[in-house]
């Protein structure tokens, strides 16, 4: 895993989720796809466990950072490490790389993601308000559209896709 | 080469993570808000410069939600109602303007008016208006029709919410008058184009009508014994077949012409 790369991304994607993203939207402005999601998901999918947690809880960071849940820190590291905790133990059951079944796993995803951390957010008091659509159906959906799309780039990026080359060859050599 | 065994297992990494997540969750929002202005100000150069090519990019986005085009209706009919309100201001105070000149003659004050627009072009009816008050406003065949505060015709026609005025220079108008200089009564007709007479018979202790003598109408209907100023002599003469009867020539006061309202002498209130 080259955690400077992955530093590099998750600073530029959070950077982009913050405000180059309103420039893609659709119906009203406010749902865009959700790139941190996209990235929980990719490398859930892509790496091993150890890195897997890792990366979750980092991305999950990033997004309380970026698009924080009623303005707390908190709700989305823990919902975010804790489905791409499990996303990546599911992969060890199910293969996700295929692109429709890992732009289902972004619509769960992003629908379980976003329940819990609304959840965590409620045992803080304080009054929150949450555009149901929006947030459980309308910017998963549009994630999950995207989402797949990004796996070449990303996993390019990251050297994931030649890793596992190489790999295969030495291991096919063997 | 062997990889040296990892010192933390993944179960124990989860569990240090959801405690630092923990920790986040329920540390104070005055302090977590500091991480989250920190990154606002360390990477506020590309925040800065996404915001503004986002606001760039969706020039119509605005435009195009139906909330927007909800306000920009509601607005337009707003400012159609403050036109219209605007527009009923004016032609009340116009008509308050033209009722407080009717009320200057203090003996009107127990009289009640009606004011009507004239609707058709006086100039092309000889001798008749058309107004723009009816039945439904409460106009009767018979009420004088007042124009610069002048008797200039009584109603002849009535419908639900129009009415035709006979004017006093209409062959057909009958209105009794009294001359003021001499105060002698009679009946004004219309006959001459423009003008109206009166044949008064005359006796010889009440002197000759002179020329520009105020002609009064009497028998305001509903108000008799009000005069009101209908016109004025332009000459007379002694009748050649009836020396004892004069025959007057009087000239109407108000210039239907340029006149855009009238007033209705209610009768009936």
């Amino acid at each position: 895993m080259r955690w400077f790369r992955f530093a590099v991304l998750i600073v530029v994607a959070t950077i982009l989720q913050t405000s180059f993203l309103g420039v893609v939207w659709i119906v009203t402005p406010d749902i865009v796809p959700d790139l941190l999601l996209i990235l929980l998901v990719f490398f859930a999918v892509h790496c091993d466990s150890r890195e897997a947690v890792i990366t979750s809880f980092v991305i999950g960071f990033a997004a309380d950072l970026a698009t924080p849940v009623a303005g707390l820190m908190g709700p989305q590291i823990i919902s975010f490490g804790l489905f791409g905790t499990l996303l990546n133990n599911l992969h060890h059951v199910i293969s996700l790389r295929r692109l429709p079944l890992q732009g289902l796993a972004i619509l769960i995803m992003g629908l379980l993601t976003a329940l819990l951390s609304y959840l965590l957010a409620y045992v803080r008091p304080g009054t929150i308000t949450i555009n149901m659509a929006r947030e459980l159906l309308w910017q998963p959906a549009l994630s999950a559209c995207v989402g797949p799309f990004l796996s070449l780039p990303v996993g390019w990026w990251m050297c994931i896709n030649s890793r596992r080359r190489r790999r295969h060859a030495w291991q096919s050599s063997r | 080469m062997t990889r040296l065994p990892n010192k933390t297992s993944k179960r124990m990494l989860f569990t240090y993570f959801m405690l630092g997540g923990g920790i986040f969750l329920f540390t104070p929002p005055s302090l977590t808000g500091r991480l989250q202005l920190g990154y606002a100000r360390l990477f506020r150069g590309p925040l800065h410069k996404g915001r503004v090519i986002t606001l760039a990019g969706r020039p119509s986005a605005a435009a195009e939600s139906a909330e927007y085009n909800r306000l920009t209706t509601m607005q337009r009919r707003l400012r159609n109602q403050v036109a219209n309100l605007q527009a009923q201001l004016e032609e009340a105070r116009r008509q308050i303007d033209v009722l407080s000149k009717l009320r200057c003659v203090p003996e009107w004050n127990r009289m009640s008016f009606q004011l009507a627009g004239i609707i058709n072009d006086p100039s092309q009816t000889e001798n008749t208006l058309l107004i723009n008050r009816g039945r439904d406003d409460g106009v009767a065949v018979g009420q004088f029709v007042l124009g610069d505060i002048s008797v200039i015709g009584t109603v002849c026609n009535v419908s639900a919410q129009t009415a035709r005025v006979r004017l006093i220079t209409d062959p057909e108008s009958e209105i009794a008058v009294r001359i003021g200089g001499i105060g002698a009564g009679g009946l004004m007709t219309g006959g001459e184009p423009g003008l109206a007479t009166i044949s008064i018979p005359l006796a010889q202790d009440k002197g000759q009508p002179k020329t520009g003598d105020p002609v009064y109408a009497l028998k305001t209907p509903g108000f008799p014994g009000v005069p009101i100023i209908a016109g004025e002599i332009v000459d007379s003469h002694r009748d050649q077949e009836n020396p004892l009867v004069w025959k007057v020539r009087v000239l109407p006061v108000c210039d239907i012409a340029d006149l855009r309202d009238v007033a209705v002498v209610m009768s009936g209130r």
